[in-house]
């Protein structure tokens, strides 16, 4: 069986690359992601896929159905890449292919399409489904693109993933959780212009603003410069906080906690208001649609050894692909993937293994190796296959 | 009548087009890969362009009166050669989850000659029809048939159509001399996984293979018969999931595994080399052992015959097993008695100490 993908895969590397690099070429900025889905749903299209569509949110689906109505494995990756001064440039170097979104995740996006295009044409039958989404507006950090997906596109197909895996760098490791990060606002507002200025100074100097408690490689808590207005006759002030949610800490109660710190650092400082909530906001999708969002991501992680990791293992080590299981560092506050999203919100067991490398993730000059490209193609077909596939113990397609 | 045999193996397509009156093929050769529709119809055109040049040197491009596909794997579903008609492939499909490495490949072959020979019937012969009607006693497993997960899981070869021709020629011979008892053949299938057959006239009633052609002798690369307590072991103390355990058994075991190396039942029958001669008693005792199971099944043994790709190992085979047959059997004038042993295991314990206690001890050095 796996001589049959591998040889496969040999014929479909060019392939894949030229897509990678035509969607790196393509400029998907969140909200700004249509012309980049068109060409997924293109491909998929050409690769045969059984449905094809785009959901209301601009989330691009492919499905290749199985011979039974579960299990569901979805292969998830996100459409859109962060703002970048390169945009849509991309130059194939020797081993690499260089533009924005290349690891995070156009390489993952591209290998997972693939990963549909080498079941079909290795005949491989599927017991269960295949669904690959491409979703928007995964980098604002919100989920709405994935969001949408499991609350309605993928009901309306009748499918409820049982697996999922993420296209996110990994650098081909199987990576099952990461922390989460919460954006803060800390307001403070009275009639008393000097009371409010005197509250959020001692605020902002009290929680350590200026200062960024980070490690050398990796951000735990941000603290900006308290920003002030004028609004309906009140001084406002707004002191922003990033802060790193590890697993296990609740969104509210941290809250609490910096509004009890913030409560404190203002009792000196006259009649002022002071108040702590996690950041909203309202945007406008690439389909039209507007969304309000919360600047939450949540902490999440699998059991290293869920079914969904075992499977993945056992089926990248019979594949004889490296198998190196690990969680995301996520060095930069405001990084996440869709698995807060999907674990915390659906229930849905989720993994990671992509081709680009994750501090490659919102860099200058982004990059992806090529040949982790056509391996993840192999590497996310085994595990599938392995997840929904017909098993073939017993028979290989030597002659008999 | 004209026929184009067809002949879909792991990664090429083998053709032969035999014509009428003539004993060798008007034009035989393989393409490549034919898996994909969009291959099957590439290997095709392929086919066709050969017989097309091969005509060119002799009279002209004969026409196949009817193309004959072989199958690996017919199950219950096609229990004889079967002309193709549009129920064929829903029968195929729902045959997918037995045998999903096979099937698929075969439905777009057989698309993809309906398309290149509109009108000629396609006839499909599966290796597995001849043991379609293997005895109940011999094709089921002592397993619960609700606990698989797949209905049907039964016994069956997977060389029959080379066993069901080599069994006819031997009934042909002995017709010839005047013997019309069914035959008691033992038809050995010397082929990358060899098989054995035993079979009465017609009938097979025993077959060395199983659910699938990994049970049964060792292959060039099949494990062949195993204690399943194995598959455990590599499942717990490897961390080994199916399709790692899969792929050691079938493509890392066998005479590979025995010999080391990738190697043939030639070089294993006519090396000298040690690992060769290993692997070499492994296989004899083996045959050995389901040639004893298949002169029980059948009562005893008219005929042995060999075929597959490497018959000709038979050769030299063939008179070593008849020697160890025919010693057997003239070993056995002697009247059998039946005993009855009614000791419990107690008895013999307490026996043993007792004899090691009473035997003089030697000093240890």
């Amino acid at each position: 069986m796996y001589t049959i993908l591998k040889n496969k895969n040999a014929g479909l590397s060019e392939a894949v690359l030229a897509f990678a690099e035509e969607l790196i070429g393509t400029p998907s900025v969140t909200t700004q992601e249509a012309r980049v889905a068109g060409l997924v749903e293109q491909k998929m299209r050409e690769i045969g896929y059984d449905k094809v569509f785009r959901d209301e949110t601009g989330n691009v689906v492919g499905a290749i159905v199985g011979r039974e109505s579960s299990p569901t494995v979805l292969l998830n990756s996100h459409l859109d890449t962060v703002e970048s001064l390169e945009k849509g440039t991309v130059r194939r170097e020797s081993d690499k292919l260089i533009g924005t979104g290349a690891a995070d995740c156009k390489g993952g996006l591209a290998a997972q399409v693939f990963a549909g295009a080498l079941l079909r044409r290795s005949l491989l039958p599927l017991r269960g489904n295949l669904v690959v989404a491409a979703t928007v507006a995964e980098e604002n950090g919100r989920g709405t693109g994935v969001r949408a997906l499991m609350e309605r596109t993928l009901p309306a197909l009748g499918m409820k993933p049982d697996f999922v895996i993420l296209g996110e760098p990994t650098n081909l490791g199987l990576y099952y959780g990461h922390d989460g990060w919460m954006e803060l606002d800390v307001t403070v507002e009275g009639a008393n212009p000097f009371h409010v200025d005197d509250a959020a100074r001692a605020i902002a100097s009290d929680l350590g603003a200026g200062e960024n408690g980070e490690t050398p490689q990796i951000e735990n808590v941000f603290i900006r410069k308290p920003r002030f207005e004028t609004v309906g006759g009140f001084r406002r002030a707004t002191i922003p906080v990033v802060r790193r949610l590890g697993y296990g800490e609740n969104a509210g109660q941290v809250v609490s906690q910096y509004k009890h710190e913030a409560l404190r650092a203002a009792e000196t400082s006259g009649a002022v208001a002071v108040d702590v909530a996690v950041r909203k906001e309202t945007r406008r999708l690439a389909s039209g649609l507007a969304t309000t969002v919360q600047h939450l991501t949540h902490a999440w992680s699998i059991d290293p050894f869920h079914p969904l990791m075992t499977r993945a293992r056992e089926a990248l080590a019979a594949a004889g692909c490296e198998v190196r299981a690990g969680k995301w560092e996520l060095g930069r506050l405001g990084m996440g993937t869709a698995g807060s999203v999907l674990v915390k919100e659906f229930g849905a067991p989720t993994i990671g293994y992509g081709p680009g490398r994750e501090e490659q993730a919102h860099a200058a000059g982004e990059w992806v190796e090529t040949a982790k490209i056509v391996e993840a193609v192999y590497g996310t077909a085994a595990m599938a296959h392995g997840l929904i596939g017909i098993p073939v113990c017993g028979w290989t397609s030597d002659e008999i | 009548m004209n026929v184009l045999v067809l002949k879909p193996s792991r990664q090429k397509l083998e053709f032969s087009l035999l014509t009428q009156g003539s004993e060798r093929s008007f034009c035989a050769g393989q393409v490549g890969d034919y898996r994909s529709e969009e291959a099957s119809r590439t290997a095709l055109e392929e086919v066709k362009g050969a017989i097309a040049r091969a005509a060119s040197a002799n009279t002209g491009a004969p026409l196949p009166s009817v193309i004959a596909v072989r199958g690996v794997y017919g199950g219950a579903e096609f229990r004889e050669p079967t002309l193709v008609s549009p129920n064929t492939f829903a029968r195929l499909e729902r045959l997918i989850p037995s045998a999903p490495l096979h099937i698929p490949p075969l439905l777009n072959l057989i698309r993809a000659c309906q398309a290149a020979w509109l009108e000629t019937p396609l006839a499909l012969v599966f290796e597995t029809s001849f043991f379609a009607d293997l005895p109940a006693r011999e094709h089921l497993y002592a397993i619960d048939p609700n606990l698989t997960g797949r209905p049907g899981v039964r016994r069956f070869g997977y060389h029959g159509i080379l066993h069901a021709a080599a069994c006819q020629q031997i009934a042909r011979k002995r017709r010839a001399l005047g013997m019309n008892a069914p035959a008691r053949v033992l038809s050995i299938c010397l082929e990358a996984r060899p098989e054995l057959a035993a079979v009465l006239g017609p009938n097979p009633l025993l077959v060395t293979s199983g659910a699938t052609p990994l049970e049964g002798l060792p292959g060039q690369t099949a494990c062949g018969e195993l204690d399943p307590s194995i598959v455990l072991m590599l499942a717990q103390k490897k961390g080994w999931g199916a399709e790692q355990i899969n792929d050691t058994l079938t493509r890392q075991s066998g005479w590979l595994g025995l010999v080391g190396r990738s190697t043939t039942l030639a070089e294993i029958f006519g090396s000298r080399r040690r690992e060769c001669q290993l692997a070499r008693d492994v296989l004899q005792y083996r045959l050995l052992l389901a040639c004893g199971a298949g002169m029980a099944a059948l009562g005893g043994v008219d005929a042995v015959v060999f075929s597959g790709r490497s018959a000709a190992v038979g050769v030299g085979l063939g008179l070593w097993l008849k020697q160890k047959i025919e010693s057997a059997q003239t070993d056995g004038n002697a009247p059998i008695t039946i005993e009855i042993f009614q000791e419990s295991v107690d008895r013999v314990l307490a026996d043993t100490a007792a004899a090691l206690m009473l035997t003089p001890r030697r000093k240890s050095k």
